[in-house]
């Protein structure tokens, strides 16, 4: 099988060409740095060919962490024998041809050296030809000796062209400059790029009229702020409106789908099994699944629309006050989708301090992992009502103030750590690229929304159940669920419960939250479990109210909710912060760090709230 | 620290002008990172958005616009060329 590299600036549309090309729905955004690491599969078209995307770079020349990670590989990719490599293709964005062409005639040069052959993949043609436009490509073809191909990476178009040419045979380029001229004179390079663009890219700016226009409101002193407070509003709000519905559905699918399975069991153990700890534990996450597909539909939106670098704009200035850049601002809002994809976006941050400094701040943005956990207080202890004529509603606004207690207690911890960081003076400064406005694709946003959920599933499903598994034998043994209270799980609860018992919780709560060191989540599975194993005939019933009908106080609930918002309890998120900081000394420090302080303030909490409720 | 040669972030919002040069204190990568951009001896750069309360401002070049905050733009040298 041979290889076709695909390498490009940020924002060419280089991973939208390469799903286009595999099939696979890598993420893509409208926005800089969003593929973080190198990715490979088969070419749809000729399962020969194996396609290979790298993180997009402005230059094989590197500044930041993520194009070190970037270049490296590339180079690394190049060092195969000549024949292993199909094509070298290098996606340049048609409308700003200049930018594009200043890494492909690095590209070119570094073909040339090594013996591989190299095409020029012009994308957004589509945008070129709506506005009557079009690059020259077979001048430019001729110019440097390579094919040139105008391609749509939205529409398809010309993608069969570029698959055609990369399964036959390309001769490698040949050189344009002489090699040292270009090591030597990066102006020189550059130059020739100006000149190139000049005589073959489209004419004008007319792309930026309208982004100005647009910029002039979202980045406006005043209309910005407020629109940007006015987007994170309905952000937060539609996770509770318009999930609202589809998790209806899914409580009801999940209600129906017990009513059918559980009258093939006979009384005992079995039925007991399926029905405390699979549709107590399990159903009651799946439930909150909707939530999370709706949070990952909107920040899409955010994303393809190119409002995110907007964004990061606006919330340069407030950032740089806490130690952070405007750039820390898209790894923390993908942490509140999840932490992961969130430290991976921080690789963007040039500066290693801001960059440090945002991984401390990502643990305790509001992951959806969280969200179930919230959205269960919330329904406990919020009632479902509308305000100011409808348009807002209780649980939304409960949970915008949940969130805004995390982001705030990741800026506070930031801000503090940087005045006592004495390593200052490594600073490298603030420059991002505005991407144009685009209208995002909904069947894209879809899917990407559908995906990701289902990766969530798949993720914490297992461990859900595993945990359900062993909470169900535990809390059902010696005594067949007899009584809870008397069972393996009661004496081991009854052990721990000191620890929770300054927050008013009992030994339900302290095992639940002792299970979501595993994964967040796992606390609503075992909640289920439990309230299932304890109130066995009515353990599909909503959670909430089992709580509710327990006696929870709302202290106590807020002291949860503290808790978990500052609690660094997923593995997972530790594991990566220790691939990525190349050591254990952070993910230990985080975890401990934020253990203490989640502990602390959440008893602050509930002695405060217990005094005024 | 900044001589008196004016710099891009002392453009105010639709003014255009020529880069002339960097200041000496630029480190060596950024300076290139620029000119990659477009930022370079010659070309021409437009303030197309100034927000106020020291945030970064925006500028266009080679047919792009890009946010630069205040320690970066006051490196790069400009020669105005509207008033």
């Amino acid at each position: 099988m041979k290889k076709v590299l695909l390498v490009g600036s940020p924002n060419s549309g280089k991973s939208m060409l390469y799903n286009r090309l595999t099939g696979m729905n890598q993420r893509v955004a409208n926005f800089p740095g969003i593929t973080v690491a190198t990715h490979a599969a088969t070419c749809r078209e000729n399962p020969e060919l194996e396609i290979i995307d790298f993180p997009g770079v402005y230059s094989l020349q590197f500044i930041s962490g993520e194009e070190e990670v970037a270049v490296a590989a590339f180079n690394e990719a190049l060092k195969a024998p000549v024949g292993e490599i199909a094509a070298v293709i290098c996606v340049v964005d048609s409308t700003r041809l200049e930018k594009g062409l200043s890494l492909a005639l690095q590209v070119h040069e570094a073909c040339r050296a090594t013996g591989h052959p190299m095409v020029i993949a012009g994308n957004m043609a589509d945008i070129l030809i709506r506005h009557n436009m079009a690059i020259d490509a077979s001048g430019l073809s001729d110019a440097l000796g390579v094919p040139v191909v105008p391609v749509s990476a939205r529409s398809g178009a010309g993608v069969a062209a570029l698959i055609a040419l990369a399964s036959g045979t390309i001769e490698p380029p040949k050189s344009l400059l002489a090699s040292d001229e270009i090591a030597v004179d990066q102006n020189r390079l550059r130059n020739v790029a100006e000149d190139l663009t000049d005589k073959f890219g489209p004419k004008g700016d007319f792309l930026l009229k309208s982004h100005t226009s647009a910029d002039q409101f979202f980045l406006n002193t005043f209309t910005g702020g407020v629109s940007f407070l006015f987007i994170m509003f309905l952000l937060f709000q539609s996770i509770f409106t318009w999930a609202a519905p589809l998790m209806d559905g899914v409580e009801m699918l999940i209600g129906e789908a017990a009513s059918l399975v559980l009258p093939l069991f006979s009384d005992g153990w079995a039925r007991d099994f399926v029905a405390d700890a699979l549709f107590g534990g399990l159903g009651s996450f799946l439930v909150f699944v909707p939530q999370i597909f709706i949070l990952t539909m909107v920040v899409g939106l955010m994303e393809d629309s190119g409002y995110l670098a907007r964004a990061a704009v606006i919330c340069h200035r407030p950032l740089r006050v806490f130690g952070l850049t405007g750039k820390s601002f898209v790894p923390m809002l993908s942490g509140v989708a999840c932490a992961i994809p969130g430290i991976y976006a921080a690789r963007t941050i040039e500066s290693p301090r801001r960059r440090w400094l945002t991984y401390l701040a990502i643990p305790l943005m509001p992951c959806s992992a969280r969200l179930p956990v919230y959205g269960l207080l919330i329904a406990v202890f919020i009632p479902d009502q509308t305000v100011m004529g409808g348009w807002i509603g209780l649980q939304g606004l409960a949970l915008l103030g949940i969130y805004l207690f995390g982001i705030v207690a990741g800026l506070l911890v930031t801000a503090v750590v940087s005045r006592f960081d004495k390593e200052a003076n490594d600073d490298t400064p603030f420059v991002l690229e505005m991407p144009p406005y685009r209208t995002p694709d909904i069947v894209t946003l879809l899917r990407n929304a559908w995906e990701r959920s289902g990766d969530f599933v798949k993720r914490a499903g297992p461990v859900i159940f595993w945990v359900s598994l062993v909470v169900w034998v535990l809390g059902y043994m010696p005594n067949y669920g007899e009584d809870l209270g008397e069972s393996w799980l009661g004496y081991a609860g009854r052990f721990i419960e000191p620890i929770f018992a300054p927050l008013g919780l009992d030994w339900k709560y302290g095992v639940a939250i002792l299970a979501s060191f595993l994964a967040r989540e796992v606390f609503v599975g075992t909640l289920g479990t439990l309230f299932g194993i304890e109130d066995s005939e009515e353990n599909i019933g909503s959670l909430a109210d089992q709580i509710t009908a327990s006696g929870l106080s709302l202290a106590s609930g807020v002291a949860v909710v503290v808790f978990f918002a500052l609690a660094s309890q997923c593995i997972s998120t530790l594991a990566t912060l220790r691939r990525e900081s190349r050591s254990w000394r952070l993910p230990l420090q985080l975890f401990i760090g934020y253990g203490v302080l989640a502990y602390v303030v959440a008893y602050i909490f509930y002695l405060l709230v217990g005094a005024f409720v | 620290m900044i001589n008196s040669v004016p710099s891009l972030w002392q453009m105010s919002r639709g003014k255009t002008g020529v880069v002339t040069g960097f200041d000496d204190s630029i480190k060596t990568n950024i300076r290139v990172r620029l000119e990659e951009l477009g930022f370079r001896e010659g070309a021409i750069v437009t303030c197309s958005m100034a927000p106020k309360l020291g945030a970064p401002k925006l500028y266009q070049v080679a047919n792009s616009v890009y946010s630069l905050e205040q320690p970066l733009a006051e490196l790069v040298q400009i020669q105005t060329l509207t008033a």
